[in-house]
Parts: C-alpha cells; structure tokens; sequence
C-alpha cells in the first residue's frame, strides 16, 4: 500500500468563507484559484502548467441547480481544455478531489492537476438547506423519521454520553468545543465567525437580547442557543457558508517552490449510510481511513502535530478524535475540557476555527483543510500558527459518517 | 416463490404493518431487505418477521425540522423528537418518531427506555410520467410504553 512515486502541494488558497450574495460558486472558486497560484513561490501559468482538475462539489443541483460543474470550474480557471472530473462524498467532496488529484499525480498520468471545490449555499431558507443536506442522508429510512442531519449527530450525542457515563445536562465537552473553535476563528480572517464565543455573548448583551455573566451562562439559556436538535444547540453547529477552495498537486516540486509540503499518505473509508446500522460513537469509515492513512505513512497518531478534524458539529469533533486514535474511547470529552486540543494545547485541533468557525462550504471544506494544515507546515498561519510543526492531518466526513478521507502532510 | 429481497419489498411491509428482515443462512438478519447479504454475501436469504417493540438506545429533539416536518407544525417552540429503538432480542435498530414523550423537555427522555411500534399512515403523492399516483402508506412511530 503506498503512492507510486512522490507527491507534494506547492500552493493552495481559499476564497473568504462566508455569507456572498453577489457571488455564484464560480466566483468563489474563482477567488480561491487566485489565491492559490498567488501562493506558488516561484509562479505558475495555469494554462501550461496544470494537467486536470479535480472538483469537489456536495449537492450543486439543489443549492444552484447546477450539475456537471468540472468543465464549468476549467472555464473558471482558465484552464480548458484540461480534463475534469467532479467529485461527491457529500460534506467529504473536497477532500475526495484531493485524494483522486494525488492518485492522478501518484500514478503518473499527470505532473501537476489542480483539486478544488465550491458550494454556494445561502441561496436557500434555512429550511430548504436542511433539505438539501438530507439528501446525503438515507432518504427512505431516515428522513421519514423525521431525523436531519443536526439530529443524526444530536443522537450519536445522546449515545455518546450514556455510554461513557457522562450525565444528560453535562453540556461541557460539547461547550469547550465550540468556545476552542471560535478562538481559533477569531484569528482567521478567512473565517466566516472570526469571533469568540464571549464576543458572540457580548454581541447579543448590547442588541438587549439579555444579560450573561459569562460564556457558560450564556451557552446553558436555550433562549439564545436554543437546541437545534438537542443536545445540540445552535453554537454546537457549523455554518451554512459559500465558500471555495483550490490546491496545486505536483511530482515536481521544485519547479514551483524550495519548500513543498509532502502528501505522506492519503486513506478512504466508507460505513453504512444509516446510524441506526451503527448505533454507536464512531465512524468506522474513519476508522478506516486513518488505519490506511498511518500504515501510507509509517506514522502513529502520536506522530501528529496539528490536525483538522471533521467538526460539523461538536459531537463530531470528539468522535472524530477518538476515531483518529489521538484519545481512547470516551476520553476527548474530559481531554477538550482539559484544553489539550486549544492552540497551545498538546494536540491543537482545528487551528482554522474549523468548520464551526470558519465555514462549512460542503464541497469547498476538505479542501480548506488542506490549505489549513499546508499553511501551518510553511509557518504561514500568523497569528494562530503552531510553533515548529512538521506533520499533520485532515480528516473529512461525508453524510452521518458514510464517506471518510484522512491525509498526512508532512514538510518536505 | 418469495418476494424478491429489496428496499420497496421492505415499504410494502411496513404498509402491511409489518416490520421484515432478510435472514441470511449464516444468520445475519438484513434489514432493510437487501440480495446480498452484508456479512456472508450469500444471496440463500428468507424473510422474517421482527419484534415491533425494543427500547431506546439514542435520541434527539429537534428544533429545527425539515420541511416536510415544519409543514406539521414543528418548529423551536414544538420540536419534532426522533430516535432509536432496539428490536426486542435482536441486535436491529430502527428509527421513528417518539410519541408519548415530552419533546419540549427533552432531557426527560430516557435512554433504555421501552417503546412500541405506532403506524402512522399517511398518502404519497408522486408525480410520474403517467400521472400523479396516490398511495395509502405508514410510517413507523414509537410509542412509549407507561
């Protein structure tokens, strides 16, 4: 199991993630694509240089009644008449096109393909992005129910704490998530909520909309944060977003840069479309993935300096952390209350502000992962980078856990 | 002959107030119905008829429904609770909406929990290339048991 030969990112950027009613996702991939050649160190002419595009894209059809979007992102680019292929792995698209782009390299059918990815999503009411994200659900068996996607995640919350003791009104662990995130995405000026929690409080303190002593009082009254499902409430949920995405994948490094960041090992996973076929905290297709992942790589989860991990919604984040093996079974709860996964803790997790913070553009936030963690590699994260990091990881899920993708980058 | 093994074989039963698994002659139970078994890959399969009352392993209360839910009557001030019931002596779970409970205060809900199958019918309405077909259906409910 390995890549043929070796494959590094040379340059990658992300459009702002956020509310955009004057752009479609060709402009926000438009943005992104920008940026990321800006950030070759020694240039790039796309039109000679790039090979393919890998495009992810969630549910295009439904956000903007748009389907065969790869040759429409080339136009975008300026890079026809390369080929495209588009992928979709529900909220895991953008890290599928990643993954198909390093194989594409990998296997030398090509030197260097661009993987990016879009979604537009504030075209619709809430109610119809609730919707379109169900699509990725089980249509039949679990909409019926009356189940969204919040409440798939919401009852792997409730599982969660009943099995690892922790009582029905213990909202800790879920809180200190989303209060991590949120610090981390106050310094990210890409973030969709560059704002900490108690800034979210003092927000709504001086729009009269009540009065809080402090950020728990503020996230324990329902009359604010009321349970979108519970026990997830709205600030234990990511962000509908438009955003974009863009990556460069090569064989040849050094044409474009002296410092390339190697892709040590890429894993896939997939389990069954339905939580009730796997009703308990994990994602075996996670678990999967990271098992294929660190074999690629020769590495053990201890090895992993700064991750990116799949935080659609706080429960996620902590399953996502048990499943990756950088804690035990039950043990993320007290670990994320603890403060080991905050910028200066051991393990800093969702450095970005993840998709809590930052945005959650579904076919755009594998790829903004990617460029998170790329960034992090070269120091180039200012404000919110971590001291001497070498190697990290990006870990990406689809549906209620149906499609997982886990990379391991590593400084050249 | 038997019925053959998939997803609308599955519906129809639930229509017929019946819940049915595909049982593998490994003895894994497929539910719902597949032709392959997911654990053997057998496709040497019969159908068998499950428990309609287990208890309750996961749930959730939500605020903010779909559309189809909203259009009910379900918002923030009267979220929608669903969750997940384990057949009785089976390792086969089953999602519904949970009836009898309070959804308003959903950390009264009760993980182990006993409930029981209630049908709810209701009339699909599809359109198709002849027409618009109407079929009389049910959905699965759980009730808990007092």
């Amino acid at each position: 199991m390995g890549l043929l030969r070796d494959v590094y990112i040379v340059g990658g950027g992300i459009s702002h993630f956020g509310v955009h009613p004057e752009k479609s996702s060709r402009e926000l991939f438009s943005d992104a694509f920008l940026a990321c050649c800006e950030s070759v160190d020694k240039g790039i002419d796309p039109k000679k240089d790039i090979e393919a595009l890998f495009f992810g894209a969630g549910m295009p059809e439904v956000f903007e009644k748009q389907g065969h979007i790869g040759p429409m992102m080339a136009d975008v680019a300026g890079i026809t008449p390369v080929p495209t292929v588009r992928t979709e792995g529900a909220c895991a698209s953008g890290s599928l096109a990643f993954r198909m782009g390093v194989f594409c390299v990998a296997s030398g059918a090509s030197e260097t393909v661009c993987a990016g990815g879009a979604e537009k999503m504030h075209d619709l009411t809430t109610a119809e992005v609730t919707d379109a994200l169900a699509y990725a659900l089980d249509n039949l068996l679990e909409k019926s129910a009356g189940l969204t996607f919040p409440g798939i995640y919401a009852t792997m919350a409730t599982i969660y704490r009943h099995k690892y003791g922790i009582a029905d009104n213990d909202y800790r662990g879920f809180q200190e998530t989303a209060i991590k995130n949120h610090a981390n995405g106050a310094l990210n000026d890409h973030a969709q909520m560059p704002i900490t929690v108690e800034g979210v409080m003092k927000r709504a303190i001086e729009k009269g909309r009540g009065n809080w002593n402090d950020v728990y009082e503020y996230l324990n009254d329902t009359s604010v944060n009321f349970p979108v499902a519970h026990p997830m409430r709205l600030m234990d949920c990511s962000l509908v977003t438009d955003g974009g995405g863009a990556c460069i994948i090569t064989s040849n490094p050094s044409k474009f840069t002296d410092s390339p960041i190697r892709v040590l090992a890429s894993g896939g996973g997939s389990t069954h479309m339905c939580l009730h076929q796997r009703p308990e905290p994990t994602l075996g297709s996670a678990v999967e993935a990271a098992r294929q992942a660190f074999k690629m790589a020769k590495k053990t989860p201890k090895d992993i300096q700064v991750a990116e991990v799949h935080d659609c919604f706080t429960i996620a984040e902590l399953v996502a952390l048990e499943d990756l093996g950088f804690y035990e079974r039950g043990k993320a709860w007290q670990a994320t209350i603890d403060g080991e996964t905050r910028l200066d803790g051991s393990i800093p997790i969702n450095t970005s502000g993840g998709l809590k913070a930052k945005g959650h553009p579904i076919g755009a936030s594998g790829i903004g992962q990617i460029v998170e963690i790329y960034e992090q590699l070269l120091g180039k994260s200012e404000s919110r980078q971590v001291q001497g990091v070498e190697i990290g990881l990006t870990h990406n899920v689809g549906g209620s856990g149906g499609t997982a993708v886990v990379h391991i980058l590593e400084r050249a | 002959m038997s019925k053959p093994f998939g997803i609308k074989q599955h519906l129809d039963f639930i229509d017929e107030k019946k819940i049915m698994g595909a049982k593998c002659k490994c003895g894994h139970i497929d539910v719902p119905a597949q032709p392959i078994c997911q654990k053997c890959h057998s496709t040497d399969r019969e159908w068998v008829e499950l428990p309609q009352k287990g208890e309750l392993i996961g749930y959730t209360s939500i605020g903010v429904p779909a559309t189809a839910f909203v259009n009910k009557g379900y918002n923030l001030k009267n979220p929608v609770a669903a969750g997940l019931v384990k057949l009785e002596g089976t390792d086969i779970v089953f999602p519904g909406r949970l009836v009898g409970v309070d959804a308003k205060n959903p950390e009264s809900i009760k993980i182990g929990e006993k409930y029981e199958v209630e049908w709810e019918p209701y009339e699909e309405v599809k359109m198709t290339r002849k027409g618009e077909v109407r079929k009389n259906r049910h959905n699965i409910c759980w009730k808990k048991v007092e």
